[in-house]
């Protein structure tokens, strides 16, 4: 036992009640998968369980569980090889990329139908329903899932870019060709399915 | 003249280096670029204001949980937490 009081201390009886949903909404949102999202909470709290030894108490509970939480969505990602020859799709998949949106024989000048439009301004109060949630989920996951995990550790964990090419191994170019395509596809995406849309009144 | 049309024109490249400037990653001649781009260009403008937006939603998404733990499932993570502690 040590002499010296943790700041923070585990209280795994009330995990699920205190940070279920927040665990759960953070690997849903992730994997794109509630299945996976479900498998992927109970093996955080039973890792965090087994592990509770390397809990110093210096980060609070909930930070430590995120953590390990994020570590088994980066193996599941690894083991899905999804940013495996990032190079090589990256080149391979350029010039459908662009195509879509840009108008390569004007210098790359946005194509008229792809350029962004004015967006009715009533929809951004409504940002926090279940509606935008649900839209934002389903454009998230429409993406090629190769641009998702590093698109997603910018949108969501807010991560800084180098902290994010080594934890998922890519070189920093590659990192901003993912990072603009992820967002140029979103924002396409969002814009035909709410800000211009019906549901956004 | 085929600099400027570079510059002018080059859309792809101007959003790209407006999200290196978000982050505070963007070299002083990238800054440069972008900057005279953006004189001319509206709907790249636009881009970037529609990009902070979404930067926005999702820096509030975990704010509120937006998905919860079915019943069921609660029920069962509840007793594998408790088979394990």
């Amino acid at each position: 036992m040590s002499t010296t009081t943790p700041k923070n201390t585990l209280q795994p009886a009330q995990w699920l009640s205190q940070y279920g949903d927040y665990l759960y909404s953070y690997a849903v949102l992730k994997v794109g998968n509630t299945t996976t999202a479900e498998d992927l909470v109970q093996d955080t709290f039973v890792s965090a369980i087994r592990g509770r030894d390397s809990f110093k108490g210096d980060s609070s509970e909930k930070t430590w569980l995120v953590a390990i939480l994020k570590n088994k969505i980066i193996d599941y990602y690894r083991k899905k090889d999804v940013l495996k020859n990032a190079d090589e799709y990256l080149s391979e998949t350029d010039a459908e990329f662009t195509q879509h949106f840009f108008d390569s024989s004007e210098g790359n000048h946005w194509l008229r139908d792809a350029a962004p439009q004015s967006w009715t301004p009533s929809a951004d109060a409504q940002l926090d329903s279940k509606e935008f949630n649900e839209i934002l989920q389903a454009c998230i996951h429409k993406m090629p899932s190769r641009l998702v995990p590093i698109f997603l550790s910018k949108f969501i964990d807010e991560e800084d870019s180098d902290e994010t090419c080594k934890a998922h191994n890519i070189s920093p170019s590659n990192y901003w060709v993912i990072i603009h395509r992820a967002k140029v596809l979103i924002r396409s995406c969002l814009e035909k399915n709410w800000f211009l849309s019906k549901l956004a009144k | 003249m085929y600099l400027f049309k570079k510059v002018v024109f080059n859309c792809k490249r101007a959003t790209l280096l407006s999200l290196k400037k978000d982050q505070g990653k963007i070299t002083f001649l990238e800054r440069a670029e972008l900057s005279y781009h953006l004189i001319y260009c509206d709907p790249c403008r636009r881009f970037i204001t529609q990009s902070h937006q979404i930067d926005n939603a999702g820096a509030a998404l975990m704010l509120k949980p937006p998905f919860s733990l079915p019943e069921n499932i609660r029920s069962l993570i509840q007793q594998e937490i408790d088979k394990n502690i």
